[in-house]
């Protein structure tokens, strides 16, 4: 979902200067991110979701905004998932969430919002954060 | 890159031993002259653990703790020392907030491990606090640093329930690199992992990256240091 979130933003040109360069940047890790977790999960890796994002990545103001709750709600969820992972399963998470943390650090300083709000960052269910997107309309 | 050392820090060896714990004693005396935060450092911690080198849950939390009061300290003394009155606003607020936060980490963790916390190492920043630009520097090593640290460790842990609040500091220290790194103008997100995908052997990595020998050189001539 954030792999397609950034293509779509990227493709459609409507960013500029440092704003583009994350897009360019993110959109390449999250590939990354998908490559391994499909790779780690092999038979177990669920279909790509349809995704549609409308006019949340036609400009600067809105993509901004779109991407750091996409990013937060990531973030919030992986945290939340912590507790249920099998150890190996924490081995491969914990390297991609801190570069997600990362990532929404990056798009709140361009957006003139502090980078860390808060000195632990909360958990979310899953299932929650999933329905939340749905009711948003980015997630099929 | 900090230019600073572990060996210039670490006044105490607390630091040294807990890596050592997570990397094997061998890796952790060799990075003693490594610089904070490097590559070298980086690479060697977020390789696999030593064989057999078991570690308990309360050894990794009091191993974060380390690190937290490390971090707690540099933010706390570089406020008493004056230093960060003297930068821009923004970078007073970056620096007021990591203090913050990394006081907040310290009460947290040792809230968890209750009694069982250790008590406090003793730190020597040396003059890596004492002026703007130092201190930034340090700050980018140090917020670094603790991600790949608290990554190496998190796998590690055996309490299933411990997993998701370590993991709610991993991020918020990620938050504070990205920061850091953006307010010097480096990336703040370099890579898609935050670990090296393939692991090199320690000793060939720090032949390849800046070898920081001697103990920097310090024109402090500050009274008695403080304590983490």
């Amino acid at each position: 979902m954030q792999e397609a979130f950034y293509t779509e933003a990227v493709e459609r040109g409507g960013l500029k200067g440092e704003l583009a360069r994350l897009a360019r940047t993110v959109g390449g890790q999250e590939r990354e991110h998908v490559a391994f977790l499909s790779h780690h999960l092999g038979k177990r890796a669920a279909g790509r979701p349809r995704t549609d994002f409308g006019g949340a990545v036609t400009d600067g103001k809105s993509f901004t905004k779109t991407a750091i709750e996409l990013e937060e709600a990531v973030v919030a969820a992986m945290i939340g998932q912590g507790g249920n992972l099998t150890a190996g399963g924490v081995g491969a998470v914990t390297g991609l969430l801190s570069v997600e943390a990362r990532q929404v650090a990056w798009l709140r300083n361009l957006a003139g919002v502090s980078p860390a709000p808060r000195a632990a960052d909360p958990a979310r269910k899953a299932e929650e954060v999933i329905q939340d997107l749905r009711d948003r309309g980015f997630l099929a | 890159m900090s230019g600073v050392t572990l060996e210039a820090i670490d006044a105490d060896g607390a630091l040294t031993e807990a890596i050592a714990s997570l990397a094997g004693s061998t890796r952790a005396g060799f990075l003693r002259t490594a610089a904070l935060g490097g590559a070298a450092m980086l690479s060697a911690l977020a390789s696999p653990p030593s064989a057999g080198a078991a570690i308990t849950d309360v050894q990794i939390l009091n191993f974060g703790l380390r690190f937290e009061r490390l971090q707690a300290s540099f933010y706390t003394q570089a406020d008493e020392l004056g230093t960060i009155a003297k930068m821009s606003r923004a970078k007073q607020t970056w620096a007021h907030t990591l203090g913050a936060h990394e006081r907040a980490h310290v009460r947290i963790i040792k809230q968890v491990l209750g009694r069982k916390a250790e008590p406090r190492p003793f730190f020597d920043f040396g003059a890596a606090n004492e002026t703007d630009a130092a201190f930034t520097r340090t700050a980018v090593a140090m917020e670094d640093l603790t991600v790949a640290l608290l990554g190496g460790v998190v796998p590690r842990v055996r309490d299933r329930s411990l997993v998701a609040a370590l993991f709610g500091l991993l991020t918020v220290e990620a938050r504070h690199a990205a920061w850091a790194r953006h307010i010097v103008g480096t990336a703040p997100v370099p890579r898609a992992f935050d670990e090296p995908r393939t692991l090199h052997d320690v000793r060939g990595v720090v032949a390849r990256t800046r070898f920081v020998s001697q103990r920097p050189k310090t024109s402090s001539r500050r009274g008695p240091r403080f304590t983490g």
